[in-house]
């Protein structure tokens, strides 16, 4: 394979990216001959689907993406919260930011400082050292008063994510122990992180939830057993329907190990569990993981916004204490380009379906702990606000995080060529200076998020409600309910439109 | 999202890692100015239309695991019909040297041997080495020359007597490709005993009456046009044929929920003419593997979304498993908005029926009607 330019400079708007270009010259070139047989044909040439022809044309393969779609309406910043302010001189640090998830059947409740997660980003998809940046950055959070829920990703979680706390080592044998050690050692020599203290990374400080997903790819119980909380992934937001994906060229050796897989060779999770086809198989699926943890950790069910009022009505009645939903844009190390652009519904558009649903359920029951977590295009403070105000309780952010380690946007995670070296080996991630960016990143955005609720005299995140919000379209209207800026709604708004339809038609509607 | 805006997303965030401070400034706020700037554009409408994945509520089907399939016939009686194992037909108006024309015929040959027949519609006599089924388009029906199916090109009546001569002699299926009047005629059409039209959405929505109109509106329309001639009675297989703005996966899923029987691609003749670039010489064999490979690759993303919407044939897609982000997407394609799950066109139609009740004004079905479209004119 003929790699053109192993750099070359680029620009997106102020901020200066090094690119990588990855496909080979063939394909490149091919797709210059096609665009100029298109513009000479007298069309405009489409130059990201001509070179999604041309990859198909190399090598007869579905091509590959990554991150999330390119929504053209992700509503967000149609949306307004009126007299907020994410920056002020008044110290609103008293106001309360924390989330709890559990107890509506769990026995244990995971509590955490800030209404926002770490959402799922396994090992494999992400490289070692971002892996490392996050659970140092977590660590120090929680010894400065911030604690953070990290969830592991679909590709099973890392030794000290399993055994980080002193009461999941209490059990093991030595000669588990050491082989645990080994391994960790050996994870440590590949990327060059031996002078990483091995007392401190086995320390966790954050709650984690793993995922327990399609694929099931973990070899030791611990990991469902030593969790803060279990994430039963139906689906996400990138590749609903579809299961998950990690290329072969992503598949090293030591992930391989990790997941319990052939190294070398894609690591496919089917597109649904194969002992979840509805409805009681995951009442079932439920109940099971109830069982193996003695009715104590929190269980979580996580589908992508697409059927997505009939899909919370089945979680509701799962036995499950939280459901998270991702959005059409969350994003992902790996999908077919064609499922990750056409397959969901915006984050925005879902909530209106997810809050009648857990209305209607709960006419009918009486209220208790259920929760619900957002993740797709939210990565800061406003956006947070905004999901919150319109219904969930805390919200995933991935792309954010992966911002705050040096990502460049060059959207190719699953390639392994990252220029930034979070999602492949190009290059090395500096540990310490990407955990110091997401130790930034989080104490800000709860800062900003106390500013917002504290300036709209809120004593806490969750009280911003849907009366703090308005709209400044008639789409965004419409699928949020919010009203406009002036009060009125999308049922004036049109209303007006009617009158005004009944004048130019000159049908004065007689009154009856 | 826009590229200008993710850049906008990244520095705003490196400025939360640099500082550990609050910002400034709120970045939804400099998205919305710059999609006001932007907002000129012409939208694509296929941008804004996605499909709904199967999950809990019904399970989706693994592509890599389980059969999906994607057979269509074309032809409505029995003994006629022609298979196709894609629904695909290689149709466009890209002119193919002799070379270009041998190595897709080598790819099309290749493709049935691998049970992955497409079909080909061109103005050429069709091959005698041919395996695949050849439509041949002709405007003079003198110059017929044994093709597997006919596309005639609608030139107003007289094309409707050339069907019923042709008809009496040709046993095969028989396409139209229409105009942007096809609303008035493919009634007519379809009573002479067509098996389909052919609607290509890059010519008609140049023509006047679908000016500023999307390929979906037309896929829509044409749709209604054949159902039109079926009301009451059960389909016996006429099929729409959408060719034009279809070049992609994507595009051809929603064209088959808007109505698409099969599509008209002509991605490769776009790979037939290119070649083989990197050499001065056509070679082709490695312009047939280009074809080969990319429709391989297409098969697979059209059997991957189908099982992801929960189905084990793209031919179950309907206009039920479409959303939109878009009320122009919405009106042109009938298309339901996502979150509410209805049209535009039934939301401004319910909040009518309220506000006549309320203000207790009396209009008739009609007059209803004419006051929908002319509201939903605004936004369109």
């Amino acid at each position: 394979m003929v790699i053109i330019g192993k750099y070359s400079q680029s620009f997106i708007g102020s901020v200066k990216i090094r690119r990588v270009m990855p496909l080979p010259k063939d394909v490149m070139n091919f797709r210059w001959d096609m665009a100029k047989i298109v513009k000479n044909e007298g069309h405009v040439a489409d130059l990201k689907s001509l070179l999604l022809d041309a990859q198909k044309a190399a090598d007869g393969l579905v091509p590959y993406a990554s991150l999330g779609a390119h929504s053209q309406n992700d509503y967000f910043s149609n949306i307004i919260i009126d007299n907020a302010k994410i920056n002020s001189t008044q110290d609103y640090s008293d106001v309360d930011a924390s989330l709890t998830i559990g107890g509506r059947y769990s026995k244990k409740i995971i509590k955490t400082d800030v209404p926002f997660s770490v959402a799922g980003m396994s090992y494999g998809s992400v490289k070692l050292p971002a892996k490392i940046s996050l659970h140092l950055a977590l660590n120090k959070l929680a010894k400065n008063g911030i604690k953070i829920l990290m969830n592991t990703g679909e590709g099973g979680a890392l030794p000290w994510e399993i055994y980080g706390t002193e009461k999941s080592r209490e059990k093991l044998s030595k000669t588990h122990w050491d082989s645990i050690l080994q391994y960790t050692n050996k994870l440590l020599r590949a990327n060059h992180l031996e002078g990483i203290d091995i007392d401190e990374l086995f320390t966790r400080e954050y709650p984690l939830v793993v995922q327990y997903a399609s694929g099931r790819f973990w070899k030791d119980p611990a990991y469902l057993l030593n969790a803060d909380g279990i994430e039963i992934k139906i689906g996400q937001g990138a590749k609903i329907g579809h299961g998950g994906i990690l290329p072969g060229s992503k598949v090293t050796e030591l992930v391989a190990e990790n997941r319990g897989i052939l190294a070398h060779k894609p690591a496919h999770s089917p597109s649904r569990h194969l002992d979840i086809l509805g409805p009681e198989d995951l009442v079932a699926k439920v109940l099971e993981l109830r069982e193996l943890t003695n009715w104590e950790t929190p269980i979580i069910v996580k589908v992508g916004a697409s059927r997505i009022y009939d899909d919370m009505e089945i979680i509701l009645k799962s036995y499950a204490d939280c459901a998270t939903v991702d959005g059409l844009v969350g994003g992902t190390g790996a999908a077919p380009y064609e499922v990750r652009e056409d397959i969901g519904i915006n984050t925005i558009a879902s909530l209106l379906p997810i809050r009648n649903a857990i209305n209607d359920y709960y006419e009918t029951h009486n209220k208790d702990g259920f929760k619900l977590l957002v993740n797709g295009g939210i990565w800061d403070s406003e956006r947070i606000a905004k999901t919150i105000a319109l219904g969930a309780d805390g919200v995933g952010i991935g792309t954010g995080f992966l911002l705050a380690m040096g990502c460049t946007l060059i959207q190719e995670c699953h390639t392994d060529i990252c220029p930034a070296g979070i999602t492949g080996s190009h290059e090395k991630l500096d540990v310490e200076k990407s955990s110091e960016g997401i130790f930034n990143y989080i104490k800000a955005t709860k800062t900003e998020l106390q500013n917002i609720a504290g300036s709209l005299g809120r004593k806490k995140i969750e009280d911003i409600e849907m009366t703090d919000l308005s709209v400044n379209d008639l789409l965004t209207s419409i699928i949020s309910e919010l009203p406009f800026s002036d009060d009125t709604n999308h049922v004036s708004k049109i209303q007006t439109k009617i009158d005004n339809a009944i004048s130019t038609l000159n049908l004065q509607g007689e009154k009856i | 999202m826009r590229l200008n805006e993710k850049a906008l997303i990244r520095k705003s965030i490196l400025e939360l890692c640099n500082t550990g401070l609050p910002r400034q400034e709120s970045t939804d706020d400099g998205i919305r100015t710059i999609r006001e700037r932007g907002s000129e554009k012409e939208e694509n409408l296929w941008e804004y239309i996605v499909a709904l994945g199967a999950q809990l509520s019904r399970p989706p089907f693994d592509p890599y695991r389980e059969k999906i399939k994607l057979t269509t016939k074309i032809g409505r009686k029995g003994d006629q019909k022609i298979s196709l194992k894609i629904p695909i037909f290689i149709y466009g108006e890209l002119d193919l040297s002799q070379s270009s024309k041998d190595a897709l015929t080598l790819a099309l040959n290749s493709l049935v041997d691998n049970r992955s027949t497409v079909g080909l519609i061109s103005k050429d006599e069709p091959c005698d080495e041919r395996k695949y089924p050849h439509f041949q388009l002709v405007s003079n029906i003198s110059k017929i020359s044994d093709p597997d199916g006919i596309v005639l090109e609608y030139t107003g009546i007289k094309t409707e007597e050339k069907i019923e001569k042709i008809r009496k002699e040709f046993d095969g299926p028989i396409l139209v490709e229409v105009d942007e009047d096809f609303a008035h005629y493919t009634t007519r059409l379809l009573g002479l005993g067509v098996d389909g039209i052919l609607v290509n959405t890059d010519n008609i929505t140049k023509s006047e009456k679908y000016e500023r109109k999307h390929a979906i509106a037309v896929i829509h329309d044409a749709k209604l046009a054949i159902n039109e001639f079926y009301r009451g009675k059960e389909n016996d297989g006429a099929c729409l044929v959408v060719a034009g703005d279809v070049n992609n996966a994507g595009k051809m899923i929603k064209a088959a929920g808007l109505g698409a029987d099969v599509i008209g691609y002509d991605t490769s003749l776009l790979i037939a003419k290119v070649g083989h670039h990197s050499e001065n010489f056509f070679d082709e064999e490695i312009t047939a593997q280009k074809i080969f490979n990319h429709m391989i690759a297409t098969k697979s993303e059209l059997t991957g979304i189908p099982a992801a919407i929960g189905y084990s044939d793209f031919h179950n897609l309907s206009p039920s498993d479409f959303r939109t982000s878009s009320i122009k997407a919405s009106i042109q394609g009938d298309i339901p908005l996502e979150g509410v799950d209805k049209t535009y066109r039934n939301i401004v139609a319910e909040i009518l029926e309220e506000y006549v009740n309320t203000k207790n004004i009396s209009v008739n079905q009609q007059e209803k009607q004419k006051i929908i479209n002319l509201v939903i004119k605004e936004e369109n």
